[in-house]
């Protein structure tokens, strides 16, 4: 009697597992990677300052070696640059990253974005 | 321990050495598994070896390197496995060099813990797989439907234990599109068909009157592939591979393992 019930349960899941991937197939998103950073926050971090960023793909494909450029700009100039890289980002997942600045970014003007990527 | 003499012993435990250095091969010399265990949260590395001693005890009861007539034998082969199993990557991690003088004694255990866990399988497996026909074949004879289950899981764990660290296992994923995924799928099902329809037919085990085609697939081949799924989807969340994933990514890497999980499974029926 159980038997019956493991069987069904099995192909269950592996009948959802299919159906997910069809229709991530025919109807799923297949737009590039749109990497959107948000900050987290800004913390010291022995000499330098640490600015904690979360990566998020919004995009139907995954994003390899993606750049995370955070600049810093002071009356209209900028002032520091930091970079960090990501390895994946799949899409509709996130990862996290951190920029290191010597001066204070509190202290001045952040925008951080990604600047490039690589398909997988 | 009390039965034979004490060069049996020595002989059991060499024999369990080696079944343990075969089977942890790859993974002593996959760079990811050091990471791993540096990194590694520790209540995961933690629930894993609880998790693992349970299928070194039935591995014991179905096939270990001595013979066995009881659980207390079972639970203390498991444990003896287990002793091996950090031994062995205790020896091999120092003579690599990975493991060093000036690590944090974490960082060591870490380490050995992860490796053990294929070693201490491998250990159990030992007598069968280096030719010693002394296996309790009785047991896996009547080993019934829950039996069988628990033998493909522990196939499935091995196999998928052996992939999964690896950061080739998300690239390839990720690499995928949908559409490849579902062909990994139905490949993966045929190639387990084509093992489980032979082994059912072997005479190894008695395939009941009436067995049909479809009701082994449902019963061996699609199961095992959901068993596969699911101690795939064990490890994968083990080893970090699914934190901050996306479902469609998180189903492909799943997919992904779960081929050789899956062929693991289907095989351990004939191997075991």
């Amino acid at each position: 009697m159980w038997e019956r019930l493991v069987a069904l349960v099995g192909s269950l899941l592996v009948l959802a597992s299919v159906v997910y991937l069809l229709y991530q197939g025919i109807w799923g998103d297949h737009s590039p990677p749109d990497i959107v950073i948000e900050q987290i926050d800004v913390m010291d971090s022995g000499a330098a300052h640490l600015v904690r960023f979360r990566a998020r793909n919004q995009g139907g494909k995954t994003a390899a070696e993606v750049i995370v450029r955070g600049v810093l700009e002071r009356d209209g100039e900028q002032i520091e640059t930091a970079e960090a890289s990501i390895d994946y980002i799949p899409p509709g997942s996130e990862q996290q990253g951190g920029l290191y600045f010597s001066h204070d970014p509190r202290q001045a003007q952040l925008t951080i974005g990604a600047s490039g990527y690589r398909l997988p | 321990m009390q039965d034979g003499a004490g060069s049996e012993f020595w002989q059991d435990m060499a024999r369990a050495f080696g079944g343990a250095l075969i089977f942890a091969f790859p993974l002593l010399m996959t760079m990811e598994m050091w990471w791993l265990g540096l990194y590694l949260a520790r209540y995961k590395l933690a629930l894993f070896v609880i998790a693992l001693l349970p299928v070194l005890v039935g591995l014991s009861y179905y096939a270990g390197f001595r013979h066995t007539f009881d659980f207390k034998e079972d639970v203390i082969d498991a444990l003896v496995a287990f002793v091996v199993g950090v031994a062995m990557a205790a020896l091999f991690l120092t003579l690599f060099g990975v493991i060093k003088t000036g690590m944090s004694p974490d960082a060591i255990v870490g380490n050995v813990i992860l490796l053990a866990a294929p070693a201490s399988m491998g250990a159990i497996l030992a007598s069968k797989q280096l030719g010693q026909l002394q296996n309790n074949a009785r047991a896996l004879q009547q080993a019934r439907y829950a039996g069988e289950l628990f033998i493909m899981m522990a196939g499935a764990l091995l196999l998928a234990f052996n992939v999964a660290p690896t950061e080739a296992i998300i690239l390839i994923a990720y690499k995928m599109t949908a559409w490849h995924a579902l062909a990994l799928i139905v490949v993966t099902l045929t190639v387990m068909h084509v093992i489980v329809y032979t082994a059912g037919f072997r005479g190894q085990r008695q395939t009941p009157e009436g067995t049909t085609f479809w009701r082994m697939f449902r019963h061996f081949t699609v199961v095992g592939y959901a068993i596969g799924g699911l101690v795939s989807l064990y490890v994968l969340w083990t080893f970090e591979h699914l934190s901050g994933c996306g479902l469609l990514a998180a189903v492909q890497t799943v997919v992904v393992t779960a081929f050789p999980a899956g062929v693991g499974a289907a095989v351990s029926r004939l191997v075991l």
